[in-house]
């Protein structure tokens, strides 16, 4: 895969305010890459930066090789999708989505055969005297799309474009969205706060927190291999155990934590008396009927049901410390009840070592 | 219990003719306040316009003859033509004056935009007839501009240019319409989202395009509603042209006011009013029909 386009070093400040600091990343051709932060994270300043309409305060932009920092709006290769859809009331819809094209000078009868064709990929072909107001908020969404294809940029920027949309709606777009990614081959740079959706439509994930890309990667990336605890927590749950290393192995070590003597099958460049987190998702943590070398002796703090599985809270006997455990199924989980000591083994193996010490 | 059904039914039903009622009344008031404040005014008026006078009396009969005499009587014709110029001139001076006045409030005066708006409205408050005053010792051959002109060596003798004509008129009338343009105009640009003027640029357009596609024609509405403020009350205008028009600044307006205040030809004035309302409100239904079909 080659890549199209790329930021780096970005910072971006308003004043005393900084809004980014120091991010790069480069998007590939045909990706559907998504940037995901909560509200005010800045995300939206980085797509901005890209379609121009904010200058970085440093670093640069990069498209195929060639500084754009500069460049004006109306000369960049991208459009963008925006949020509250931005169409024009005064045109219907075949004149929004054509106006890009009657801006370049295209030939009249071209552009109607154009918008034709992209209405029909977006599924709006009868729409096309409609007025933006006489629209619903999911065909109003399709016609900014159709709009921003019809250009044939070489990215698409979508300002997180469903925020407006009911659940329902949301869901049928996502699914849209990523059919006619597909199908043009156009790159996405994708704005949401939503992680559901992020995971489900992306190809790689941009994840922004404190004004700095906490991890990029592709979904499985973050959830099976989480660089920070953030990210950790960040998708689906995750136990974080502060460990002290007591014995070291071939390829694994010994920890004290505060549920006990754990074993954790990883070769780690850490020595004896050195201090780790280790984080396990709930669905890694296995009940067992007897005690074994390696499990842990735990206190039942309580029992959600949730039909054919249940999660379980437990304590340390040693410590306040809880665990969460996913996914039992309920025919196991049934005769337990508060209070009772079991013991659980944790799938060390796909568990993660991080480096930073402090749980945050 | 087994009464209960009907009594409600028999409630719910009073409850919907006392609704009925009460909406019924309001619409009533409505009609009534229309009718009386308006249509009925305007039909005395249009009733006057059809009698005739004899010396100071006036004679009620149907008759024609008013507007017969406003076909005939070659000077009211050309009066009202020059007036509707005279309109048509205040009306274009004050958009060329006036939008870019509006359109540089809108984009680019940031949070100072309410304050200067704010200093243009405050004239609105002030006596219209106290204006005119003002624009006389302005323009007058020892007022403002003269004096200045004089004091430069530019001149030798006062310009007669700027009083007791057409172009004191069409001056002073601007001066006194122009915030009616721009404030219509400013808030039909003001309205148009940020990110749609991005959108333009986005999809190609440099900054004069994005105005000619875009904003133009989406602040249209109010360039069109200030436009005819102006026209309207410039047509019908009569206090300006005798305050500042001197003789040759005579117009439709000034023509009806002497009908009603010095002739006391009331039908005549009656007559040459309503055909100015008529003129005005074709005018008025055009420009409707014109800004409906820019919207398509």
């Amino acid at each position: 895969m080659s890549e199209i386009l790329e930021l780096k070093n970005i910072s971006k400040s308003y004043g005393e305010t900084k809004v980014l600091d120091n991010i790069s990343f480069k998007i590939n051709n045909n990706e559907f890459f998504t940037i995901l932060g909560s509200s005010g994270s800045g995300k939206s300043t980085i797509i901005r930066m890209i379609g121009g309409f904010v200058k970085p305060t440093s670093g640069q932009i990069f498209y195929e090789n060639n500084i754009i920092n500069e460049q004006p709006i109306f000369k960049r290769p991208f459009n963008t999708v925006f949020q509250d859809y931005a169409l024009f009331p005064n045109m219907n819809v075949s004149n929004n989505v054509g106006f890009g094209l009657k801006i370049k000078n295209v030939n009249i009868l071209k552009i109607k055969e154009k918008v034709q064709e992209v209405l029909q990929i977006v599924g709006l072909e009868n729409f096309s005297d409609r007025m933006p107001q006489e629209l619903s908020g999911g065909q109003q969404q399709r016609v900014a799309l159709a709009r921003a294809i019809i250009c044939e940029p070489k990215v698409i920027l979508l300002d997180e474009p469903l925020g407006a949309l009911d659940a329902e709606l949301r869901k049928q777009m996502q699914l849209f969205l990523k059919e006619i990614q597909k199908k043009i081959k156009i790159s996405f740079i994708f704005i949401t706060h939503d992680q559901e959706e992020a995971i489900f439509l992306s190809d790689r994930i941009a994840v922004l927190n404190n004004h700095k890309f906490e991890q990029i990667g592709s979904p499985k990336d973050l959830y099976y291999s989480p660089k920070t605890t953030y990210m950790a927590k960040f998708f689906g749950e995750c136990n974080l155990i502060a460990c002290k290393v007591v014995d070291k192995k071939m390829d694994s070590i010994v920890v004290e934590s505060e549920f006990g003597q754990l074993l954790i099958n990883h070769s780690i460049d850490k020595s004896i008396g050195d201090s780790l987190t280790f984080g396990i998702r709930p669905e890694e943590i296995k009940i067992l009927d007897q005690s074994s070398s390696n499990s842990i002796e735990v206190i039942i703090k309580d029992v959600e049901f949730r039909g054919s599985t249940s999660n379980l809270n437990v304590k340390s006997q040693h410590s306040e410390k809880y665990l969460k455990i996913q996914n039992i199924s309920s025919n196991i989980s049934q005769p337990f009840q508060q209070g009772d000591v079991i013991n659980v083994e944790l799938n060390t193996g796909v568990g993660t070592i991080f480096k930073d010490e402090t749980i945050s | 219990m087994w009464n209960l059904i009907p009594v409600l039914e028999q409630y719910l039903k009073m409850r919907q003719l006392v609704n009925y009622f009460r909406t019924s009344i309001w619409t009533l008031i409505s009609f009534v306040l229309v009718i009386s404040l308006i249509l009925i005014p305007l039909g005395s008026f249009l009733s006057y316009s059809f009698f005739t006078v004899d010396g100071t009396d006036i004679i009620h009969e149907f008759s024609l003859f008013n507007y017969q005499e406003f076909l005939t009587g070659e000077i009211y014709i050309k009066t009202f033509i020059r007036t509707i110029l005279l309109a048509l001139t205040v009306m274009f001076i004050c958009i060329l004056l006036g939008y870019p006045v509006a359109y540089f409030l809108a984009r680019y005066a940031g949070k100072y935009k309410y304050s200067i708006l704010l200093m243009l409205i405050i004239p609105l408050f002030m006596s219209y007839i106290i204006k005119i005053y003002m624009m006389r010792s302005i323009l007058g051959f020892s007022g403002l501009i003269n004096k200045v002109l004089k004091m430069l060596g530019v001149i030798e003798k006062p310009l007669e240019f700027f009083l007791w004509n057409q172009n004191a008129v069409i001056i002073t009338l601007v001066v006194i319409l122009l915030p009616l343009i721009i404030i219509p105009t400013f808030t039909s640009l003001e309205k148009i989202p940020k990110n749609i003027i991005e959108a333009s640029f986005d999809l190609g357009c440099k900054p004069f395009q994005a105005f000619r596609y875009v904003i133009f024609p989406i602040g249209l509405p109010g360039l069109i509603v200030g436009s005819i403020f102006v026209f309207i009350l410039a047509l019908g205008d009569f206090v300006t042209p005798q305050l500042v028009g001197g003789t040759s600044g005579f117009t439709y307006g000034k023509i009806i006011y002497s009908n009603f205040g010095m002739a006391f030809n009331w039908p005549f004035g009656a007559a040459l009013a309503s055909i100015l309302l008529i003129v005005s409100v074709i005018i008025i239904l055009f420009t409707n029909r014109l800004t409906e079909k820019s919207k398509t």
